[in-house]
């Protein structure tokens, strides 16, 4: 187990994960003698600072930009008070929720632990951040393959001074790297959490999952999950393949919110060709894309072949991105690297019968009886409809849940007769 | 058809320059025959954008990817010509290639096959000791595995066949024990199998020290080749190397004289054995071209990338030009010491599968 970040200084040395533990929870006290409005200003200066930063947003691009946008002071309250019945000072002391006989306040978990998906840093720093607006404090066992771009991240936090100063806030935030097969640290850490927090595949979840853990000990999974879209007639098909593409082009389509399928009323084909050359657009202009391992050319040449063969296929010449056109019924199995397949539709609520917990979001462009629509296919699954261009921004309800109220327990305090 | 003229000539005499005047001709050839009988891969060539009329270099022919036979059943011209259906072990997808042999394909590999193991085996008919279970050969209808696919391909090279393991694929002794038996004083004889099924073999003897020395002991004639195939996955995963497996077996079949032969379904008949110098040669039958796995663009030689290899074998499905997930190396041309002509290259590895990286995931 390595020790990577630590008391806000970036370190690269062997610890023992019992005393990693141990420190954490010792600054429990201080994050916990924080306002929650000290907070969110301290975050929102963050973001302000982050959006400034010619250096971070070359390393984390648009992604970085949406991340500032959740942490701005506005999203912030606005969440907290959404998740937390109306009133974030709940977090801060015991408030009047008009329920007879009893105040409530929201103390914090305690010690969150994070288990981080593969390359996409920016996704767990949205946990925890959650997490320290919550007043826990945080060990995060980050990616072998994307530490550096998160610790980095959270190093800038070092210089940001509000009634808060960044280098004490980061005393209650730890990262750590830990060998996957060393299952002896993981469930040590699994073990002591208060909450915990992974995001991954299926192999890392159920990974995660099977740790030992206290019996009071909540789980928020992010993952694994799918994400398609719908498209009618009436929409303007060629805003929305603009859009399309971004989401698409975000992390590769390795996020759970990632879109692979995408059914379209009227002329699939002209949408196909349009998303073609929207991928190709923004693959050049905007998100180059940097996944490329052998393996996954051949998947994407293998997906290549066998489409050209029954249906249509729109490609870049290299693997860049791919357009698979296809009357095939239902959703396409993810080949992931912005492959996405293009299937035209009569009626949405076909769809329905693949509605199940492990789709998550739908990109939606529809009119007329939307709601009904809408409500018919996420009867069984199916937890956020943003629009498109919109899929992969984090908020919160996400996968169905609000993180915020996982974070805390309710505390009721009888009225003072 | 020019192929079968290919096959008529030796598979290393001619250097690459030779090769290529006689061999770019035959694929294009076979290119345009099932362009024109493969509806399926004439809308795949359409798809790439080529012109089928340009004059164009045989790195710029549009080539599928191995993955392809095993999401959709490819078949040239009439599947009534069709009399046996290869499939594969299916060790890395879990799902196996589907591959349709018509009389003429079948000609063909044999042919290229046998041409191929002469030049690594002579031409003397050997006692055959397998590795594997008689049933594993044997025909079921007209699905066959490549494993029983290439057991009958070798034995065109064989006295007699000896298969020596039971049908749960451990060492039956009384087979062995007859098998053994029949070997005359100072003969050399083939120690055949698949690469892990053999090494398996060997790690069931060594829990069994009198099983060991019955077979260390079987095996006297210093000339025994042992002939293996099917890559290297399986032991890869339990850290045995090339080096270790060739010490270990040669002692076991009291051998120096260890051939790998690459090969693989989708391509049957055009293999890649080892020579004395530990290359494995491009024969006048096919072509190696490397491509790098990140760009797919063609790399010189001495560079390591994903292996494409071409042949004009095939007649009953579109497998000519294919891209394989098995990382490569081409080391020279013309110039092995052990005398054959054409590319040599090295099998570095099979290409891995990265790990989903997100928090997506598949259906």
């Amino acid at each position: 187990m390595k020790l990577i970040f630590s008391k806000g200084k970036i370190v690269q040395k062997d610890a023992d994960i019992k005393q990693v533990i141990d420190d954490l929870r010792e600054s429990r006290d201080l994050i916990g003698s924080y306002s929650s409005d000290d907070l969110i200003e301290f975050f929102d200066k963050a973001a302000e600072s982050w959006t400034k930063d010619k250096e971070l947003l070359k390393i984390f691009g648009g992604g970085l930009k949406h991340l500032a946008d959740f942490i701005k002071k506005d999203n912030t309250v606005r969440m907290l008070d959404f998740a937390l019945r109306g009133n974030h000072k709940v977090l801060d002391g015991f408030v009047d929720f008009n329920q007879p006989g009893y105040t409530y306040m929201c103390q914090p978990r305690g010690l969150v632990v994070h288990w981080l998906a593969g390359n996409v840093p920016l996704l767990g720093f949205y946990s925890i951040i959650q997490a320290a607006l919550t007043k826990n404090v945080s060990l995060v066992k980050a990616s072998n393959r994307a530490y550096e771009d998160l610790v980095k991240l959270l190093g800038s936090l070092n210089s940001i001074e509000t009634k808060i100063s960044g280098k004490k806030l980061l005393q209650t935030i730890c990262v750590v790297l830990v060998d996957r097969d060393d299952k002896k640290t993981q469930t040590i850490m699994s073990e002591a959490a208060d909450v915990r927090i992974a995001w991954g595949g299926p192999e890392a979840i159920e990974a995660i999952t099977s740790l030992k853990k206290s019996i009071f000990c909540d789980d928020i999974i992010y993952g694994p999950k799918y994400s398609y879209g719908i498209v009618d007639k009436a929409a303007d098909q060629a805003k929305v393949a603009k859009r399309l593409a971004f989401d698409i082009c975000t992390f590769d389509q390795y996020a759970c919110s990632s879109p692979h399928t995408i059914f379209v009323q009227g002329n699939s084909i002209a949408f196909a060709e349009n998303l073609a050359k929207q991928l190709d657009f923004v693959t050049k202009k905007f998100l180059p894309k940097e996944d490329r391992d052998a393996q996954k050319n051949l998947d994407i040449l293998t997906q290549r072949a066998k489409y050209s063969m029954t249906g249509k296929v729109f490609s870049s010449k290299n693997t860049d991105w791919t357009v698979i056109h296809t009357d095939e019924e239902g959703l396409a199995d993810a080949c992931f690297s912005r492959v996405v397949f293009i299937k035209p539709i009569k009626d949405f609520k076909e769809l329905s019968s693949y509605s199940t917990r492990k789709i998550q979001t739908l990109g939606v462009a529809i009119s007329g009886e939307r709601e009904k629509i809408i409500s018919k296919l996420t009867r069984n699954g199916i937890d956020r409809c943003p629009k498109y261009g919109e899929m992969t921004l984090f908020e919160s309800p996400w996968d169905g849940f609000f993180a915020i109220d996982r974070l805390v327990r309710w505390v009721g305090l009888c009225k003072d007769d | 058809m020019k192929s079968d003229e290919l096959l008529e000539r030796e598979p290393y005499d001619l250097d690459e320059k030779e090769k290529q005047a006689v061999y770019a001709p035959a694929l294009k050839e076979s290119f345009g025959f099932h362009y024109n009988n493969c509806p399926q891969f004439k809308s795949f060539v359409d798809s790439q954008g080529f012109d089928m009329k340009s004059d164009y270099a045989l790195e710029d022919m549009p080539y599928l990817p191995i993955g392809i036979f095993k999401e959709v059943e490819l078949v040239t011209g009439s599947k009534d010509l069709i009399k046996t259906m290869i499939k594969s072990s299916a060790t890395t997808s879990g799902k196996p290639s589907m591959i349709p042999l018509d009389d003429i394909t079948a000609k063909r590999q044999q042919v290229a096959l046998r041409k191929i193991m002469s030049s690594y085996m002579g031409t003397d008919r050997m006692l055959f000791i397998v590795l594997d279970a008689r049933s594993t050969a044997s025909k079921q209808g007209i699905k066959t595995s490549s494993r029983a696919s290439a057991i009958r391909g070798l034995s065109q090279f064989a006295k007699s066949m000896k298969f020596i393991l039971d049908d749960d694929l451990k060492l039956d002794v009384d087979e062995f024990k007859k098998a053994v038996a029949g070997i005359e004083n100072d003969q050399k004889i083939c120690i055949f199998g698949f690469t892990w099924l053999i090494y398996k073999v060997f790690l069931g003897l060594q829990k069994d020290k009198a099983a060991m020395d019955m077979f260390t002991s079987a095996f006297t004639h210093t000339e025994n080749i042992v002939l293996h195939i099917g890559g290297w996955k399986k032991l890869k995963d339990i850290a045995v190397e090339k080096e270790q497996f060739n010490k270990e077996i040669g002692s076991l079949c009291n051998s120096d004289h260890i051939i790998d032969f690459y090969g693989m379904t989708e391509q049957l008949g055009t293999v890649y054995p080892d020579c004395k110098e530990g290359y494995k040669h491009v024969p006048l039958y096919s072509d190696l071209i490397i491509r790098d796995p990140a760009t797919l663009e063609p790399l010189g030689i001495k560079k390591a990338g994903l292996m494409q290899l071409s042949t004009p074998i095939p007649n009953s499905y579109p497998g000519i030009n294919l891209l394989t997930e098995d990382i490569g190396e081409i080391r020279g041309i013309d110039d092995c010491k052990c005398g054959r002509r054409g590319k040599y290259f090295l099998f570095r590895k099979r290409s891995e599968k990265a790990p989903i990286k997100g928090c997506g995931d598949t259906l």
